[in-house]
């Protein structure tokens, strides 16, 4: 990963690549990158170019969450939230987040994350694959499709989303899915989707929502 | 691949195994000296490397095929479903993988500190998916398949995945050992549309494909 400039919004002493101790200033700009641009970030530290203060008051139309209703566990995100239902791009990096625990923590570097990849989207878990959730039915439409369930399902209902034509088609497609068997486990209709729509899909471990996870 | 002893006589009992799932399956074997092995394409690299990964870090360039598996020596397919792979490829995935067993704690368990260490202080994501490379499908047709993407990447799986086996090529030379760090590494720069299988593609006791972890070195 390349470094990014960021500019600090506290005073903030590290070291440069040789080591050095060097201090920055609030609004100084430096570049950095890995675990500890990461930490920087989630500690609101530092933002990212283009954002007065992204970490802490997303521009509007930027980055942001989307979710149904008021959540506890999104306490501690600090970026805009929009309550709307459905599979909506608001933002052009956005969290649609439904339920299930989620590490506030992550929620900016998942978002730096999409300057790379189109989708980004946890696992359920690693003990649990397609051909142990939906019904029978469900299975055989979704084996139809993707030809094996033995894969990985991910965890719908927490979805990083870059907006752009890849993961606007992959929605339209995943709602076609969803209607062909309305009591069917979204999960699969996902897979289906997904199947059909090659993206720049990044798998996330189970420890992204659930911090001891695999 | 074929590089000493351990791992000639790996490629044996592998070959058997895949001749019996998928017969009608050509295949090529990289190594560095005449085998014994007759009916496929024997293709000569001298290997300078550890573990003969460079010879693994060149596949794009070294596969006769458009659409690869690739497996390690010491795997066994144990069914014809290995087809499946390339049934995804032709969808318009240009990688098809499955996740290491080892995650969490155990992420880059297996790699010196220094490799472990700088990997993860250099990663933008904190807590990568561990791919296992020791077996996988990939594209190198120039069809143009699934969404444009949005994000300017080249337009062919044979474009990307060359990217990224250059990227991977130049991650693994920074320590010059073992090549799944590299993967993750090569993985951040790249744009490539990967597709995930479960462990019994790539495991132990994969119904798929058995992986006897570490036999070809013995």
């Amino acid at each position: 990963m390349a470094r990014t400039w960021v500019q600090a919004l506290v005073v903030i002493n590290r070291h440069d690549e040789l080591g050095a101790p060097i201090r920055h200033y609030k609004g100084d700009w430096f570049p950095c990158r890995g675990r500890e641009l990461a930490q920087l970030l989630s500690q609101s530290k530092v933002a990212l170019p283009g954002h007065s203060h992204p970490v802490q008051t997303a521009q509007v139309g930027e980055v942001g969450i989307v979710t149904e209703s008021a959540s506890t566990a999104l306490k501690g995100a600090k970026c805009e939230i929009s309550y709307v239902p459905g599979l909506t791009l608001p933002y052009e990096k956005t969290l649609i987040y439904r339920d299930g625990p989620i590490r506030p923590e992550l929620i900016p570097v998942a978002f730096g994350l999409l300057d790379s990849w189109e989708l980004l989207v946890p696992l359920w878990t690693f003990s649990e694959d397609a051909t142990m959730i939906g019904t029978e039915k469900d299975r055989a439409l979704t084996r139809e499709v993707i030809g094996e369930l033995r894969v990985p399902v991910y965890d719908t209902r927490q979805l990083y989303a870059l907006r752009c034509p890849a993961v606007e088609r992959l929605f339209k497609t995943w709602e076609v899915e969803k209607d062909k068997l309305p009591e069917g486990d979204e999960r699969l209709a996902f897979l289906r989707a997904l199947y059909v729509t090659p993206m720049l899909i990044l798998a996330l471990p189970p420890s992204w929502s659930v911090k001891d996870a695999l | 691949m074929a590089y000493g002893a351990p791992a000639l006589r790996e490629v044996g009992h592998s070959l058997l195994r895949l001749k019996k799932m998928a017969p009608d399956l050509p295949v090529a074997l990289i190594c560095d000296e005449p085998t014994p092995y007759t009916g496929i394409k024997q293709i000569y690299l001298k290997d300078r490397s550890y573990g003969a990964r460079w010879a693994k870090l060149n596949l794009d360039t070294l596969t006769p095929f458009e659409r690869t598996l690739y497996l390690d020596a010491d795997t066994r397919v144990m069914s014809r479903d290995i087809v499946q792979g390339f049934e995804i490829l032709k969808e318009g995935w240009d990688l098809v993988i499955v996740p290491s067993q080892n995650q969490g704690k155990d992420l880059f368990s297996h790699l010196d500190r220094t490799e472990r260490e700088e990997t993860l202080a250099s990663l933008w994501n904190p807590r990568p998916l561990q791919l296992q490379a020791g077996v996988m499908w990939f594209n190198l047709t120039t069809e143009t398949l699934g969404s444009p993407s949005a994000s300017g990447t080249p337009g062919t799986s044979k474009e990307r995945v060359h990217k990224f086996f250059e990227l991977w090529r130049a991650e693994w030379e920074k320590y010059e050992r073992h090549d799944q760090a590299a993967l993750i590494r090569a993985l951040e720069e790249s744009s490539l549309r990967i597709w995930l299988l479960g462990h019994e593609y790539n495991s132990r006791h994969g119904k798929v494909i058995e992986h006897l972890f570490g036999r070809a070195k013995l």
